[in-house]
């Protein structure tokens, strides 16, 4: 296999596994969302006041310990 | 001595919830004032505390004036909580993250219905136990 050919699909591959690891990241980030009266559901901004307290409460009750939260 | 407390319909209502999903780790039942009425299941030491109306007071505030149903769901890095308020209760489940959240919501609705329902029957009921008992006094 030619050199530039062998680079060209290796870079495919870091691609993909970029791509897996961020979709994985962003499926596990913290999320608050909220649904009124049947309607649409929104998710609170990242860093609201309300979406950080009722992450906080979150965390209370599910007892989870500081050190994981970041993690 | 210890003695067996009878358990409440709520209380019975939320052991359903758990039966019905096993995705749910423990639940609360919440009165709009943000005391406790009911819970079930496996609830981390000092929870509710004042976690109910902390949790009753950020419900009301995202509700705004005309909201009468509201479903938050906060996924952190290793659970769920769902909160769900209608009916004049608040209902909150603790669950892993590996859950579908129309399943959970979908659960909790049924539950608080039938809550609202006893509740309404209940009403019903205790104006014509009053009668009756007049009615074997006269």
């Amino acid at each position: 296999m030619s050199r530039p050919r062998q680079r060209k699909l290796l870079g495919g591959y870091a691609e993909e596994v970029a791509a897996a690891m961020r979709r994985r990241r962003d499926v596990r980030r913290p999320r608050v969302r909220v649904r009124v009266d049947h309607g649409e559901a929104r998710v609170l901004s990242e860093g609201s006041p309300e979406a950080e307290r009722l992450l906080a409460l979150a965390r209370e009750m599910l007892d989870e310990a500081p050190e994981a939260q970041g993690a | 001595m210890l003695t067996r407390m009878a358990a409440t319909p709520q209380d019975l209502a939320l052991r359903y919830l758990l039966e019905l999903s096993a995705d749910i780790r423990g639940a609360l039942l919440i009165d709009p004032r943000g005391d406790l009425i009911a819970s079930a299941g496996l609830l981390p030491p000092g929870v509710p505390g004042d976690a109910g109306r902390r949790v009753v007071e950020e419900v009301a505030a995202l509700a705004g004036a005309e909201g009468e149903v509201v479903e938050v769901d906060v996924f952190t890095t290793r659970g769920a909580l769902f909160v769900l308020a209608e009916a004049g209760h608040v209902m909150v489940c603790m669950t892993n993250r590996a859950v579908n959240p129309g399943l959970i919501f979908y659960d909790m609705h049924a539950v608080l219905r039938d809550i609202d329902r006893a509740a309404a029957a209940e009403e019903r009921r205790e104006p014509a136990d009053r009668r009756e008992a007049a009615g074997s006094g006269a």
